[in-house]
């Protein structure tokens, strides 16, 4: 009898584990004779990879292939995990910054995801399969984060990670001080009022939780027993306090634009006070510089790798800085913040060697297994084990060499980049009213940008200047 | 003189029991070809007096008192159309909006969160906008405001002419959405507005609920604040009004699907020209669509049959795209109804000199001739929850029709009068 309820309770936990992975469309593929970089067991020559309906279920050599299968011959080739960029404005329609506020908790990314941005297709072509995909950085408390898979051609809704942990954008220093306080004379306008600006809104995060919880309470009460517990007059839901309220309660986890030393530790400081752990900090230029308190915090870093100097808060950095944070412990990755740069991401860790000398194998774990695990996703991408999802890229040289092409890439074992079927013209769209010559908005640094559709607010010094259309750099 | 006013009296009743509308003279149009509402093709007469048709048929007597007008047997007679939503006669979005000190709460008129206000209160008819529409065979039209997020509740109007806003058929129809951003204020971005719409569904749903327990115990609750932004929900949160969402590509469209599915309002589909994209989901949760006929021109080199020009592979595999896409455009309503999703009409903000043609266009396309008068006509009625008086020719139904020249999918048509309310209009 217990065998049987066992059983059964297998039969049950088995269709919840199919349920919560809903994602339908997944694929079969069997990979044969690569260089197998599998992040987390080492590097394997002559190896298989077998992924079934989205899956990996083998890594071996000379593997059986199931009939029905498609074979891949990947002699010479290197085969890795789908690369997945932390920090990406990818694929975002109309409005990266809710910036009217310097709180916007209430926002998501999962509202406003285009699948039909182009971009994705070209991420894919880079090897990219899985993204974080962020507010912009105009507030203090941004809003909520995209974890996404690239299933390009898929409806937004099926970009979706299933399961992930739900992540925010906060945003420290220059951009909103500039914003708010510069812009519109408002807290904050300074990086003092960035912390007051977190302090007081987990403040009344905690005070609205409380109420809200006592009429939740009260009201269940009242439905219980009608007669004797009075009906409590209602506290509306606040979405914006909900979501930060989840935040100190750890269910929603930090992902803060940054790049001083000193409002790295104001940070930590703060979120010590109010307990708040699992965090990640992004850009973090200076992340060099405060390396013991990151790992006293157990705070984790995605940094750029030589993107600086382009405002002031930004000069001091240096390209050993993610090296020098991962060799002393700080789980640390690389991320792209754009739309060029995430089809080389790459290339990006092969600096990491260069600058620090990481090993090759510590240098990849920069680009997968480091930012699935700080986006809380690592159980299922970011390393080639059995169980875990078939995202994959296969590249014609070790993927850290210049002279790499990526071939193939694959989600859930469905292939969504093939370098020998890439036709001109992959939009998933076409305009019946556009001509032939209309190329549309293809370049440009303000698309798809931390601030993106704020940069008429600064001139080309970054000073406020409502008048001029000109650039200020998006980071 | 009593006595003749008696006589006169009692032989009204003897004729007819309708004492008082007898006072009003029946009008008739004889010998005319009908269409019905579901095509169904009739010759015969129709009477009507005041803004109802007392009968319709080739067997009918015309009352002695009627004015005639002889069709002839030639003159095409139509159910008068319906726009189940359009924005004639709405004051254009003010331009200069005032700066505001602090954005992120800049008060919900100047957030375009105003679905309080009602067209009736506001439409601007002193150079006669809806005379377009009417001269396109539409004697009616759900109304709402032009704005940004929350313009304002849906009325449905009898079009009649300057006259239009004193002639509400129906208020309380539903509230107007879209995702339009008021510049320079929160929301100011799509995330937001979607956002925000939640934030006023919970802000409601506790309005309305404080006021339920106040009316229940004055003494035990605080008094509620007056707050119409939110009473205007609460019709919604019941269910008695739908949301008309105005929305065109699949992206927008399933947006207001998942705002439907997690408030559980009833929901309208207005223009959705990409709804094809997403005919499933909409079938299988019933959810209707006010469908825009504003379809794309086609690309220049589709109008040029004969061009024998050297174009690069490129260019030819754009053309072949382009036309794909342009045949999907104007097959969206013919997709719908094949997906059985039910369809009525909404001009949304389309001019009024390209209805026949595209109605035309989108007959070449094949829609049936059926399709369109049925989605003129029934469906948006139903729609509106406006069918029990609307969308058809029938004795007992409001007098709104149209009469033509020569059938609506020939060549150069048009009306050459409108009933509307039983108000005769000759072009």
């Amino acid at each position: 009898m217990l065998k049987l309820v066992f059983k059964i309770g297998m039969l049950i936990s088995i269709f919840l584990a199919l349920s919560i992975s809903a994602f339908a469309n997944t694929g079969s593929v069997h990979i044969k004779n690569a260089t197998v970089l599998t992040i987390t067991q080492g590097d394997l020559e002559n190896t298989d990879v077998l992924i079934i309906d989205g899956k990996i279920t083998q890594i071996g050599q000379n593997l059986q292939t199931p009939r029905g299968v498609d074979i891949l011959d990947a002699e010479g080739m290197y085969v890795m995990p789908g690369i997945i960029d932390s920090h990406s404005h990818l694929a975002i329609t109309r409005g990266v910054n809710e910036w009217m506020n310097p709180v916007s908790a209430e926002v998501t990314m999962k509202d406003v995801l285009n699948p039909n941005d182009v971009g994705i297709y070209r991420a894919l072509a880079g090897g990219v399969t899985s993204a974080q995909i962020k507010h912009g950085s105009a507030n203090v408390i941004g809003g909520r984060s995209a974890t996404v898979k690239f299933r390009f051609g898929e409806s937004a809704a099926d970009f979706i990670f299933e399961g992930a942990p739900q992540l925010i954008k906060f945003a420290l220093g220059e951009n909103p001080t500039r914003v708010h306080g510069q812009g519109r004379g408002i807290q904050p306008r300074t990086r003092m009022g960035v912390e007051q600006v977190v302090r007081e809104t987990f403040d009344a995060a905690l005070d609205y939780r409380a109420r809200r919880n006592a009429y939740l309470e009260a009201k269940e009460l009242h439905d219980r027993r009608p007669r004797r517990n009075p009906a409590p007059q209602p506290v509306p839901k606040n979405l914006r306090l909900e979501v930060v309220a989840d935040i100190l309660e750890g269910k929603v986890l930090v992902q803060s634009h940054c790049y001083r030393a000193d409002e790295i530790l104001m940070l930590m400081r703060v979120f010590n006070d109010y307990g708040v752990e699992n965090y990640t900090f992004h850009h973090i230029t200076e992340g060099y510089k405060v390396i013991p308190e990151l790992v006293a915090n157990n705070a984790a870093a995605s940094s750029f790798m030589d993107w600086w100097a382009f405002k002031f808060e930004a000069y001091f950095a240096t390209s050993y800085s993610p090296a020098m944070m991962f060799q002393q412990g700080v789980l640390t990755s690389l991320h792209s913040d754009s739309p060029a740069l995430i089809r080389h991401m790459n290339h990006e860790a092969a600096k990491a060697v260069k600058y620090g000398g990481l090993t090759k194998n510590e240098a990849l774990k920069l680009i997968t297994i480091n930012p699935a695990i700080q986006m809380g996703i690592s159980d299922r991408v970011g390393s080639l084990e059995v169980g875990k999802d078939g995202d994959i890229s296969i590249w014609s040289a070790h993927p850290l060499s210049i002279y790499a092409v990526n071939q193939y890439t694959f989600v859930d074992g469905v292939q969504r980049f093939n370098i020998n079927e890439d036709p001109d013209d992959m939009r998933l769209q076409v305009d019946p009213e556009f001509d032939f010559t209309y190329r549309g908005n293809i370049t440009g640094r303000e698309h798809d940008a931390c601030l993106e559709n704020l940069f008429y607010l600064f001139d080309s010094t970054g000073q406020i200047h409502s008048h001029s259309h000109s650039h200020s750099h998006s980071h | 003189m009593i006595r003749k006013l008696l006589f006169i009296g009692i032989a009204l009743f003897v004729f007819d029991s309708t004492v008082f509308a007898q006072a009003i003279p029946a009008r008739a149009y004889t010998n005319v070809i009908i269409t019905h509402h579901d095509g169904e093709t009739e010759r015969g007469h129709i009477v009507w007096r005041g803004n109802k048709i007392e009968a319709v048929g080739s067997g009918i007597t015309i009352p002695f008192d009627a004015k005639v007008i002889d069709g002839g047997d030639s003159l095409y007679v139509y159910p008068g159309f319906i726009d189940g939503l359009s924005h004639i006669g709405s004051p254009d979005v003010p331009s200069n909006l005032p700066r505001v000190d602090n954005p992120g709460k800049p008060g919900n008129e100047r957030a375009g969160i105003q679905p309080q206000r009602k067209p009736s209160d506001h439409l601007e008819d002193s150079n006669n906008p809806y005379e377009g529409w009417k001269k396109s065979g539409f004697s009616s039209s759900a109304i709402a405001l032009k704005g940004f997020m929350l313009p304002g509740q849906v009325e449905f109007f009898s079009l009649q002419g300057s006259n239009t806003i004193n002639h509400v058929i129906s208020s309380n129809v539903g509230i107007f959405s879209q995702f339009e951003i008021s510049q320079g204020v929160y929301p100011s971005t799509l995330m937001g507005i979607m956002a925000q719409f939640r934030q006023l569904w919970y802000d409601a749903q506790a309005h309305k609920e404080h006021k339920r327990l106040y009316a229940s115990n004055a003494q035990m609750y605080e008094i509620p604040e007056h707050k119409p932004v939110l009473d205007a929900f609460i019709p919604v949160i019941r269910r008695e009004q739908p949301v008309f969402f105005l929305v065109d590509t699949k992206e927008d469209i399933e947006r207001a699907v998942k705002l439907f599915e997690e408030l559980n309002f009833k929901l309208i589909i207005v223009s959705g020209k990409e709804a094809w994209r997403t005919a499933d989901v909409l079938q299988s949760k019933n959810i209707p669509v006010l469908a825009s006929f504003d379809i794309p021109g086609k690309p220049d080199w589709m109008k040029d049959e004969e061009a024998d020009e050297e174009i690069s592979e490129e260019e030819q595999n754009f053309r072949e795209r382009q036309e794909l896409a342009w045949n999907q455009a104007t097959t969206n309503v013919f997709n719908l109804l094949q997906s059985g999703v039910t369809v009525g009409f909404a001009s949304a903000g389309m001019s009024a000199g390209d209805f026949i043609d595209n109605v035309q266009l989108m007959h070449e396309q094949g829609l049936s001739k059926n399709q369109i008068l049925r989605i003129l006509t029934e469906n948006t009625a139903t729609v509106l929850n406006q069918s029990s008086n609307y969308g058809r020719i029938g004795a007992g139904y409001a007098a709104n029709f149209s009469v033509w020249a020569k059938s609506i999918l020939e060549e150069d048509s048009s009306p050459m009068a409108l009933i509307s309310n039983g108000i005769l209009n000759e072009f």
